[in-house]
């Protein structure tokens, strides 16, 4: 069972389609079982019986999910593995260490392999849609898994099974969350 | 939220506006008018058209004639996005974008440089579950334009129903068109939607099609009660 954390701005809002959508189809897709969970939402904390955890990105202009405290302890505190795409990222560089600094990107962007592990494990640079208005400048927590012109693009951390991922998976590069899944729940 | 659509007539503006109205506050429609039949940004068969949509809607529309050139009817968008915020104070814009990237980062970028909100509920949507809550939703869309093959024009004028999306799932199985049109292969025209107070009545049309290149156009059309 996966936990799908919905970062949009409110419960059930026009951006969830948008960003949570694509990314339960692809969990769905692998076979796997899943709740999608509004991070503002009591439920958050009641994490206990998932394999893993998928932070969704979210809007340009939707910062509030930064603000939530209990969020990013939770992310901390987990055991369990933690995939955060784009704002996702941005939220596990709030609880693991990592600056965050203005970088604005949209469409499509040439992606550099550095170091394959079990779910990134692309060989050959490749192109993924971006649209984010901050990236994250990763501490010594954060192994570089793959980056492109403009800095970090895939990071892991060096103990526990975190990874963040700037660019946006669900669009043209959903093997990205396939491997996580599967990786989760072999 | 108030929120402007970006609306082009066919089904995928029609429906994403239907999906905003569920949870915010639709108040003006943004059509532009753009001269190029081959505008890789913008829907064109019938686009004129969308005035009468937006009667029956009872939504206010603004709309930009552009020469439809590259890049430059960015800048008519963008014109007609700043003009919706200066008349009507939304704070973003919904579009239909399904699956182009072209589309959906042009869009995005121009939200960004007027600072406002930009939403594509349609982004990456599950093909046929879409094409089936088009039809039980109860929208009535017809064909108004095929540029591939094998699209014929006996497609032309055709409403969109379960025999149709039935056919069209056979014929993506067999060639590489995607099922929404959503890479071109054809385009659509919404004659009712479930926010319409009024439908649209098709009095006077016009097909031709040739190499697999077609379109429907509507010459003479008027709303009725519904």
């Amino acid at each position: 069972m996966i936990l799908i954390i919905d970062l949009c701005w409110k419960e059930d809002s026009l951006s969830h389609p948008e960003f949570v959508d694509p990314i339960v189809n692809i969990v769905k897709s692998a076979g796997e079982d899943f709740r999608i969970v509004h991070h503002l939402l009591p439920d958050l904390e009641k994490q206990d019986d998932f394999n893993a955890i998928i932070l969704c990105g979210t809007a340009l202009k939707d910062n509030g999910f930064r603000e939530n405290e209990r969020l990013i302890e939770l992310i901390k505190n987990t055991g369990v593995p933690v995939l955060g795409v784009c704002a996702g990222m941005q939220v596990v560089a709030l609880a693991y260490g990592g600056e965050l600094t203005e970088s604005l990107e949209i469409g499509m962007k040439n992606i550099v392999p550095v170091k394959n592990d079990e779910i990134f494990n692309a060989t050959e640079i490749f192109e993924a849609y971006k649209l984010h208005g901050m990236r994250i400048q990763p501490n010594g927590n954060f192994t570089l898994l793959a980056e492109s012109v403009t800095g970090p693009e895939v990071v892991k951390h060096i103990s526990k099974q975190v990874w963040g991922v700037l660019f946006h998976p669900e669009v043209r590069n959903e093997w990205v969350i396939g491997n996580f899944v599967r990786y989760c729940c072999r | 939220m108030k929120l402007g659509v970006l609306f082009s007539g066919g089904k995928d503006s029609v429906f994403a506006c239907h999906l905003a109205m569920k949870s915010e506050e639709v108040v003006c429609l943004i059509s532009i008018l753009s001269k190029n039949d081959h505008s890789y940004m913008f829907h064109t068969p019938n686009v004129s058209l969308s005035a009468l949509q937006a009667e029956a809607a009872g939504i206010p529309q603004i709309r930009i004639e552009s020469q439809g050139e590259e890049e430059k009817e960015l800048d008519d968008l963008k014109a007609g996005i700043a003009a919706a915020i200066e008349r009507y104070d939304i704070e973003g814009i919904v579009t239909g974008a399904v699956m182009s990237v072209y589309q959906a980062s042009r869009i995005q970028r121009i939200c960004r440089e007027l600072n406002i909100w930009c939403f594509s509920p349609l982004w990456y949507t599950n093909q046929e579950e879409y094409m089936q809550k088009i039809i039980s939703s109860g929208f009535k869309v017809i064909i108004a334009g095929v540029f591939s093959y094998p699209f014929e024009k006996e497609w032309l004028g055709r409403e969109i129903d379960s025999q149709l999306v039935n056919e069209l799932k056979l014929l993506s199985e067999k060639y590489s068109i995607t099922l929404s049109g959503e890479g071109g292969e054809y385009e659509s025209f919404v004659l009712d939607a479930p926010f319409f107070s009024k439908r649209i009545v098709i009095d006077e049309s016009e097909s031709f099609c040739k190499n697999y290149n077609g379109r429907y156009i509507i010459k003479e059309a008027h709303l009725e009660e519904k």
